[in-house]
């Protein structure tokens, strides 16, 4: 469970104060699937950082499990995103000397527990490119280079997903593909956190909280979210590869 | 983060970026490379010098002698029984045997010079020395014909004598001098052997002309001493003589209650010459080739982390990545420091392999002796993963230090 009470997020950019997150507070159950809406400059994109504990904030505290990472050393948040939380980027951050299952393979080499090798290639094959485990990153599209990133995020089994804009690179079908992927996730009964300036992808969640300057100006429940596989199913045959 | 992972990241690393690589090593190579070159000039003249002392030390040990005399005075000038102090003792010998470290053994000596040697009719001035048995393999001096004294000769106060070459000549002539009956300063002895010629000593002093007998025949029944003119000191290691003499001029001076300015009332003598082996061309080589070593290490360190720095500057987004998924800053060192070892140890690695080979063809050129031993590689591979630990923990610093936000806004 995600908690934020007041928090902000201030930089001193040239002697001048900037609150990028103003005072925020925000409740996400373990469970939801929440769309963080917003233009450039609403806070979007500091809200992700702390939200992924790549950053702690200014002032106000965030609860994650009841504890709060403001107090936590940069061991422990290395930790936290280790192992509890996935995280999936606009440009995929994929290494590029590495292939598609060592990529996936890359946050077990800083955990604590022992996995390998199999669960990398069951991860990969959860999200339909288990024959191409052996590729590089540049032998795969920028969808598959986006599932392979979420094979990775998902490899140490996080309570909680983060997605950055995941489909902004994206074609129509993959940015689909990709969304049905964040839905099935949130099936299963993980909490997913998407953030987006898209209004169609944001309503593929069940809330969507929309930013503005820093602050949250709307938080509602989305009554039907779209469904990305049905999307998909309509989407027109000579689309397809 | 396992090592074995780091360990195949650093290389994968490096093997992307192979000119770059190539250049990182090149400056540790040849530094390395000076390096062992150097171990092995300097292990190889090490041991061609301690061949050398080992022999003339042997022939020629530390000699401690009853003599007030400057250490410059010849070996025997004023000294001897009559003649020199009276001070050394047995007690003296037993001391520097049991408290100086690196002794192996002392040996006492009794010198009389002006000793009238007769047979028959014949008649010589010469010298007589009182010593043990263990004194033929100290001095490299045996007997050419006859038998040299026996541990018994000297238990049981033998009349037995060993003469020089000269001193056989002087007597004798062509006469076969073994079996025949002596007279040293009017006491009887039979001679029971003939030294091998030795020759002039480097002062010019002929030391063929000289009787030997048992030091405990010379102390009790011909001159009635009970101190030594000399002690012989044979040591463990040769290479350290210079503070084994030192220890036993100290340990003397204790025991013998002398306090500068007050003069010693023995002499320490060691065969110094020797020590100016090292010097020459070998000296003047591995200079050179020290300062070689110094700046191409140095260079070499500059360049890796000149270029390691670059890299991290275009791997900053990998860094974030790395962050984000949960490497910490100790992890993010650690890759980076892996990387500048490998790339040291890789080119010192080259550098030990060349600097071996230099070494071979340094040696068959310039006559020069070269002595390739672990220890040269060892010290090789240790200077060149100091070298990347040293140039390598910056930059690594500075990836480790990068905020894991900033590092994936990079593009």
């Amino acid at each position: 469970m995600i908690e934020m009470q007041h928090v902000s997020k201030i930089y001193d950019m040239g002697g001048q104060q900037v609150r990028a997150v103003n005072g925020m507070s925000l409740r996400v159950e373990g469970g939801e699937f929440v769309a963080i809406i917003g233009p450039s400059g609403s806070g979007k994109s500091t809200l992700m950082n702390l939200l992924a504990c790549l950053d702690t904030p200014t002032e106000g505290t965030y609860r994650l499990d009841g504890e709060e990472v403001g107090k936590l050393d940069d061991d422990a948040l290395s930790r936290v995103r280790n192992e509890r939380i996935g995280l999936v980027f606009q440009s995929y951050n994929l290494l590029p000397r590495m292939t598609a299952l060592e990529n996936v393979e890359l946050p077990l080499v800083y955990g604590v527990g022992h996995r390998d090798g199999p669960a990398a290639r069951q991860a990969l094959e959860a999200v339909g490119l288990g024959e191409r485990a052996h590729h590089w990153p540049n032998q795969l599209s920028g969808g598959q280079q986006q599932r392979v990133a979420i094979a990775r995020a998902l490899i140490n089994d996080p309570a909680i997903v983060l997605a950055d804009e995941p489909t902004g690179a994206l074609d129509t079908r993959s940015g689909l593909e990709v969304m049905d992927i964040l839905q099935r996730l949130n099936r299963e009964g993980r909490t997913v956190i998407l953030v987006t300036h898209e209004q169609a992808i944001a309503e593929h969640a069940r809330r969507v909280v929309s930013l503005r300057d820093g602050r949250i100006v709307a938080d509602e429940a989305v009554t039907r979210p779209r469904e990305a596989r049905e999307e998909l199913a309509r989407l027109p045959q000579e689309v397809a590869q | 983060m396992k090592t074995a992972v780091t360990l195949r990241e650093a290389h994968r690393a490096l093997s992307a970026n192979k000119t770059r690589s190539l250049l990182m090593m090149l400056g540790v190579t040849i530094g390395i490379t000076a390096l062992t070159i150097i171990v092995a000039v300097g292990q190889g003249a090490n041991a061609q010098v301690s061949a050398r002392l080992g022999k003339l030390w042997s022939a020629n040990p530390i000699m401690v002698t009853a003599s007030a005399g400057s250490r410059s005075a010849g070996p025997h000038m004023g000294m001897g029984v009559g003649t020199g102090s009276q001070t050394l003792t047995y007690e003296d010998l037993r001391a520097i045997e049991s408290e100086v470290p690196n002794v192996r053994k002392a040996l006492p000596g009794l010198i009389k010079t002006d000793v009238m040697v007769k047979y028959r009719e014949q008649s010589a001035v010469s010298e007589a020395w009182g010593i043990t048995p263990e004194f033929r393999e100290y001095r490299d001096w045996d007997v050419e014909s006859g038998e040299y004294l026996s541990d018994e000769d000297v238990s049981g106060t033998a009349r037995v004598a060993l003469l020089g070459q000269t001193l056989a000549r002087k007597l004798f002539g062509e006469e076969d001098p073994v079996g025949a009956s002596i007279r040293v300063d009017n006491v009887a002895f039979k001679v029971k052997g003939v030294l091998v010629a030795k020759g002039a000593n480097p002062a010019g002093r002929d030391l063929d002309d000289r009787v030997m007998i048992p030091i405990t025949t010379f102390a009790r029944r011909l001159y009635h001493v009970t101190y030594l003119s000399n002690i012989v000191v044979q040591l463990q290691d040769v290479t350290r003589m210079p503070e084994t003499a030192a220890a036993i001029t100290k340990l003397l001076r204790e025991r013998h209650h002398i306090i500068p300015p007050k003069q010693d009332d023995f002499s320490v003598r060691t065969p110094e010459v020797m020590m100016e082996v090292f010097s020459g061309t070998t000296r003047t080589l591995t200079l050179f080739l020290e300062i070689v070593a110094a700046i191409a290490l140095l260079v070499g360190g500059l360049v890796v982390m000149n270029i390691m720095l670059v890299s991290v500057g275009e791997r900053t987004r990998e860094i974030g990545l790395r962050r984000a998924v949960g490497a910490r800053r100790k992890d993010i060192l650690a890759q980076f420091l892996a990387e500048a070892v490998a790339i040291t140890l890789e080119g010192g690695l080259v550098g030990v392999v060349v600097g071996v080979a230099g070494a071979k063809v340094l040696g068959a050129l310039r006559d020069m002796p070269t002595l390739i031993s672990w220890q040269a590689v060892a010290v090789a591979v240790i200077f060149s993963v100091l070298v990347g630990v040293a140039f390598g923990v910056y930059p690594a610093r500075r990836a480790a230090r990068l905020h894991p936000v900033d590092a994936l806004r990079m593009e």
